[in-house]
Parts: C-alpha cells; sequence; structure tokens
C-alpha cells in the first residue's frame, strides 16, 4: 500500500508545478509591465504593487481554475486511480494537496507584495501596525475566502461524478449532449438544495446569534457572521466529501484510451 | 526456432535438445544454459522448458546438479539408447508411409538403397 | 495451492448495455494465459474490473482471497496503467513518479528493462513511437514485483521488430510465481509463449483450455482452436 504521506508529495508536486508555471508567468508580465512604463515615462514607486495586486489575482483565477481541472482529471486517470491505496485515501490525499498548493500560490502572492512594496516600508511609509480589528477582520476574510475556494473545489467534484454517475444508466448515444444537459441539471439542482440547507443553517445561526443577544449590527456580530459562514462552507465540504467519496469509490471509473 | 504449433512445444523442446546432443552440440557432461535463458532463447514460457527438461531428466539423460543446473549424462549407454530411439523414430515413419503404399519390407530396403545412391550422386555434382 | 485469482458470476453493465455475464473464471499461480476474443467481446473490460479501473459489478473478484479493490491493485500490474499522465512528460519524470507512489515499483530493474528495450528516457512520452510506447508501458508494468500482470493488447499495431523485444522481455522478467493475462486478437503472436488460453465470447468466458491439451488431444494449434469458437458466425474479423 502506497504511504498517505508520499500520495501527497506526489499531488503537491503534480500541482507545485502549476504553480511555479504560473508565477513565473506573472512575473514576466509585472516586469514588462513595469519597464513598458518606465520607458513611458508613467514610472510610480507604487506600480510595482499595484501590478503585483492586478496580475496576482489573475494569477489567482487561473490557478484555481487549472488546479481544480488537474483534480478531475486525475480521478479519471489510471495513472493515479490505480494506485494501491483506498479511495478515500487518495481522495483525501488529492483535496489536501490542491488546497495546500494554493496556501503556497498565496504565501508566494504576498511576498511578492511585500517585495514590490519594499520601498515603502524602509522609508518607513508603510508597516503592519493596523489596528488588532483590522486584523481580525483580515483573518476572517481570509478564512471565508478559503473555506470558499475548498467549497468550490469539492463542489465542482461533486457536479463531476455526480454527472458521471448518471450518465453510466444513458445510452452510449448522444452521451455528449447528454453529459451537457446533465451537468447544467446537476448545478441547478444542486444550487436549489444547497440554498435551501444553507437557508436553515442561517435561520439556525440567527437564533444562535440572538441566543448571545448578538442581533445588532456589530462589529462582533459581523465578525461572528464571518466565522460562522466559513463554518457552514467547511460543513458542506465535508458532507459533499463524503458523498463524493461515496461515488468514487462506487461510480466513478478510470476514461478508456479509446475515450 | 520455429515451432510447428499444433504439436505440444515441450515436445518439440525435447527434441531440439535431441538433436543437440546427438550432432554433438551438446556433448556429453556439457551444461545446459540455464532455464530462463534457454526460454528466451526458444521464446516459450518458462514453464514449457521445465516441462521439457524435467521429462529429459526422467529419461536419465540429463542429470540436474542441485544448484548447478542440468548436465548432459555422461553414461555412453543411455547416449546411444538415444541416438537409436530417435533414429529409430524416424525409420518408423517412413515405414510406417511406406508400408501404407503397400510396399514390402524388401522392396523399401531396395528402394532406400537406389535412393541414397542417388543423392550421392547429386552431391557429387 | 489455491488460486491466484478466483471470479464468480460475475455481471457488468454501463450505458444501457451488458458487457459481461455471469462470468466466472480461475486463475492459477505462475502461468501465462492469453485472453482470446473478438474486438469488443469484453477482454478491456474483464481486465479492468480485476485491475480495479472499473468499479461496479456485480459478482466477486478475489485475488489471493483478497477482494477489497484497494488490496487488489497492490497485487496487480495493469498495461493500461498509464493512462491519464501528462503526455508532455519525459520517461525518466514518469518512472521517477511510479517510483515514489508504487512501493513495488523498483527502480533498477526498470532502468534495466528501459535499457534492453533501448528506450531513450529524456524524450517525452509523446515523442514516442507507438512501438516505444509499447515497450515503455511494459518497462513500467514490470518494473513491479505483483503476483499478476494484466497486458491488454500489448502488440497492437507494433513491427514484429519490437514485437519479439517485447516478447522477449516477457519471458525473462515475469517472476517465478506470478501470472500474466495477455489479451491478443491475434493468437498466432503469443501461441508459443501459452500454458492456457481462455475464450470470451457472448459476454463470458466459454471456454478455458491448457495449451498442451489443445495441441494434444484435439491435434489443433491454438489459431484454429480459437478460431473454432467462430464458425458459422460472421462476427470475426
Amino acid at each position: 500500500m502506497t504511504s498517505t504521506g508520499s500520495l501527497i508529495k506526489t499531488f503537491w508536486r503534480q500541482k507545485a508545478r502549476i504553480i511555479h508555471g504560473a508565477v513565473g508567468i506573472e512575473l514576466i508580465f509585472i516586469i514588462l509591465t513595469g519597464i513598458y512604463n518606465l520607458f513611458k515615462g508613467s514610472w510610480s514607486d507604487s506600480l510595482p504593487s499595484s501590478l503585483t495586486l492586478g496580475y496576482g489575482s489573475v494569477a489567482g483565477f487561473v490557478v484555481f481554475v487549472l488546479l481544480a481541472q488537474k483534480m478531475e482529471r486525475s480521478w479519471v486517470a489510471n495513472s493515479y486511480r490505480l494506485i494501491p491505496t483506498s479511495d478515500t485515501k487518495l481522495y483525501c490525499a488529492n483535496v489536501a494537496a490542491t488546497f495546500l498548493s494554493y496556501l503556497y500560490f498565496m504565501v508566494l502572492q504576498v511576498i511578492l507584495l511585500a517585495v514590490s512594496a519594499l520601498k515603502f516600508f524602509i522609508d518607513g511609509e508603510a508597516s503592519f501596525d493596523f489596528p488588532a480589528e483590522a486584523w481580525q477582520y483580515l483573518t476572517g476574510g481570509v478564512l471565508i475566502f478559503i473555506s470558499l475556494l475548498l467549497f468550490t473545489w469539492v463542489f465542482i467534484t461533486l457536479i463531476h461524478f455526480v454527472t458521471i454517475t448518471i450518465s453510466a444508466f444513458l445510452p452510449t448515444i448522444r452521451q455528449k449532449l447528454f453529459r451537457f444537459i446533465l451537468i447544467i441539471a446537476v448545478i441547478i439542482i444542486t444550487l436549489f438544495a444547497g440554498n435551501w440547507i444553507d437557508s436553515g443553517v442561517q435561520a439556525f445561526s440567527q437564533w444562535l446569534l440572538s441566543g448571545f443577544g448578538l442581533a445588532a449590527p456589530t462589529d462582533t456580530n459581523v465578525l461572528l457572521g464571518l466565522y460562522l459562514s466559513s463554518g457552514d462552507f467547511l460543513l458542506s465540504v465535508i458532507v459533499m466529501s463524503a458523498i463524493n467519496v461515496y461515488l468514487l469509490k462506487h461510480w466513478v471509473e478510470t476514461k478508456t484510451s479509446m475515450d | 526456432m520455429e515451432f510447428d504449433d499444433k504439436v505440444p512445444i515441450y515436445y518439440q523442446i525435447k527434441q531440439y535438445i535431441y538433436k543437440e546432443i546427438i550432432v554433438n552440440r551438446l556433448k556429453p557432461g556439457a551444461k545446459l544454459p540455464a532455464v530462463r535463458q534457454l526460454a528466451v532463447k526458444l521464446t516459450v514460457n518458462v514453464n514449457t522448458v521445465q516441462r521439457a527438461l524435467s521429462e529429459l531428466v526422467n529419461e536419465g539423460i540429463l542429470k540436474p546438479q542441485r544448484g548447478k543446473g542440468n548436465f548432459v549424462t555422461t553414461d555412453i549407454s543411455v547416449l546411444v539408447d538415444l541416438r537409436r530411439r530417435v533414429v529409430e523414430g524416424q525409420l518408423a515413419m517412413v515405414y510406417d508411409r511406406l508400408a501404407e503404399l503397400q510396399i514390402t519390407p524388401d522392396e523399401m530396403i531396395q528402394y532406400l538403397t537406389n535412393y541414397i545412391d542417388q543423392r550421392k550422386e547429386q552431391s557429387h555434382d | 495451492m489455491t488460486d491466484l485469482l478466483a471470479i464468480k458470476d460475475l455481471s457488468y453493465k454501463r450505458n444501457m448495455h451488458t458487457i459481461l455475464t455471469d462470468l466466472s473464471l480461475t486463475l492459477p499461480h505462475n502461468a501465462i494465459i492469453g485472453l482470446l476474443g473478438a474486438n469488443g467481446a469484453g477482454k478491456t473490460t474483464l481486465m479492468r474490473l480485476i485491475a480495479g479501473s472499473a468499479t461496479e459489478f456485480h459478482g466477486e473478484i478475489r485475488l489471493n482471497d483478497e477482494t477489497a479493490a484497494s488490496i487488489r491493485k497492490s497485487m496487480v500490474s495493469f498495461s493500461e496503467q498509464l493512462a491519464g499522465l501528462n503526455p508532455g512528460m519525459k520517461l525518466n519524470q514518469i518512472a521517477d513518479f511510479y517510483d515514489r507512489v508504487y512501493p513495488d515499483f523498483v527502480r533498477a530493474d526498470f532502468d534495466k528493462l528501459a535499457q534492453q528495450l533501448e528506450l531513450d528516457l529524456q524524450k517525452r512520452l509523446n515523442q514516442l513511437s507507438k512501438g516505444n510506447q509499447r515497450k515503455f508501458t511494459i518497462a513500467i508494468t514490470f518494473a513491479r514485483h505483483v503476483q499478476l500482470y494484466l497486458l491488454d493488447e500489448p502488440f497492437n499495431g507494433i513491427d514484429s521488430m519490437n514485437r519479439k523485444k517485447i516478447i522477449a522481455s516477457i519471458i525473462q522478467w515475469k517472476p517465478e510465481m506470478a501470472t500474466i493475462l495477455i489479451s491478443d486478437h491475434h493468437v498466432t503472436d503469443i501461441a508459443n509463449l501459452l500454458d492456457q488460453v481462455i475464450v470470451v465470447q457472448h459476454q463470458t468466458v466459454v471456454a478455458q483450455e491448457k495449451a498442451d491439451t489443445i495441441r494434444e488431444k484435439h491435434n489443433q494449434s491454438i489459431e484454429d482452436y480459437y478460431e473454432s469458437f467462430y464458425e458459422g458466425e460472421n462476427e470475426h474479423d
């Protein structure tokens, strides 16, 4: 049996390649745009950081999509599915590696940003000396961003698996058309179901909040709301993951070389 | 080596080794290649070679030595007997075919002598 | 000694299409077995089920008395295990991947096999000719030390020189007690190699016979024996 450690390492390598590629291209774009501005005479000291922010968010989106694509492909590839391990471990390792590699990407972005704003730090115009509240909001924001990310990946996998499972029962002819209609239908139904469950959870958290006597929109209230919704997302991640593992084990077969 | 696909391969391997011994390419006391090596050389299954060799061992033609491999027997009487058996086998086929054609034993000898003379002349040309 | 593989009443259906019905089969240890059948008879599906690429079936697949797919995966090396890899990867990188992920993969053996099959490990997967792709697959498949090897049409679309090299590697690298199941719709390629043949027809196994028995008792070549199942049918190609 393959150890979970070497599984995560393998998935990590596969994904780190994507991230290094994306950050490399991002850097090239930043430098080229910087040089262009230098020649045009429109250089300003804040340009590097705004370029980093701008290209960084584009790269962030691209990396997110590429990671999702990589993950979905590996579910139906013999090269990953025949690895001697349980489907549960394979699933967890792949999702964990996807998630960790995105965190890695974010760390790289923070470093880039810090470097691009180095001048301001040296001049003492910028510092990390934020009020405590700002830190709290930042943490809450990051937390909700991260859980939303995880949620979206797991959700994409769920749609993928449900589509595969249902199409296994449909005839081979017009498989592409069927699949397309199915994907749309599954997304709509899942969103409805998700919405319905979510409103239940929201009502519950409202009740919880009011129980704490926090119905008024205070800062703590907003923060608590942030934490609660990320908790909500994470809970859905766990529920969807349980369904995903079940489907992976029973219905998600690898592609044949003829497909 | 080309095999006849209608005849068991192990049997053909035995015939092949018989021939190698009779024409002295495998001398008395010589070591046979390892089973897997033989299998690769003949492009056949290791099990098939194993079966052929173990039958040769049972016939006393090969002598296995623990951990060393298989050796052609040095017992000359066994080898003489082998030679006789193989030649007889070939003769038996010719005899049966000719007998089917209702050729008498005396005629067979005559035909054979004539044929041999004919072949000799051909090879002299 | 008990059987290596025991399949009982295996049925498999996909896309409203029955592919295998009530298939039962046992494979012994230490044998090379030909899996014969026309295109589309279900040979690949059977291998996918044994290997664990296909998951939803009825019946039982027991390998060394284990039914769990994850354990089966650790005992089977399937020639389709490269499917889905990034074709831009170098052969070296792919070997590294296998070395990391499969505990039974022996890198030194892979290197020997690759050398024997004259593979350039600096090349990328998508730069290889069909023949070299097949050879690479064989090198990866046999660098794993397992009990059951599944080779799905290993000679499809390659010339006789490469075929001979692959056959030589198969003979040389089969671990002593391991069993190899080879599917082929052109039997003559492998007839000399086989201990047994299994014929798949009408979604199930219709015959399993020892090669020597076919030749000794039926006085037939394996090809004739195989073709006798298609007499009176025109689906044979």
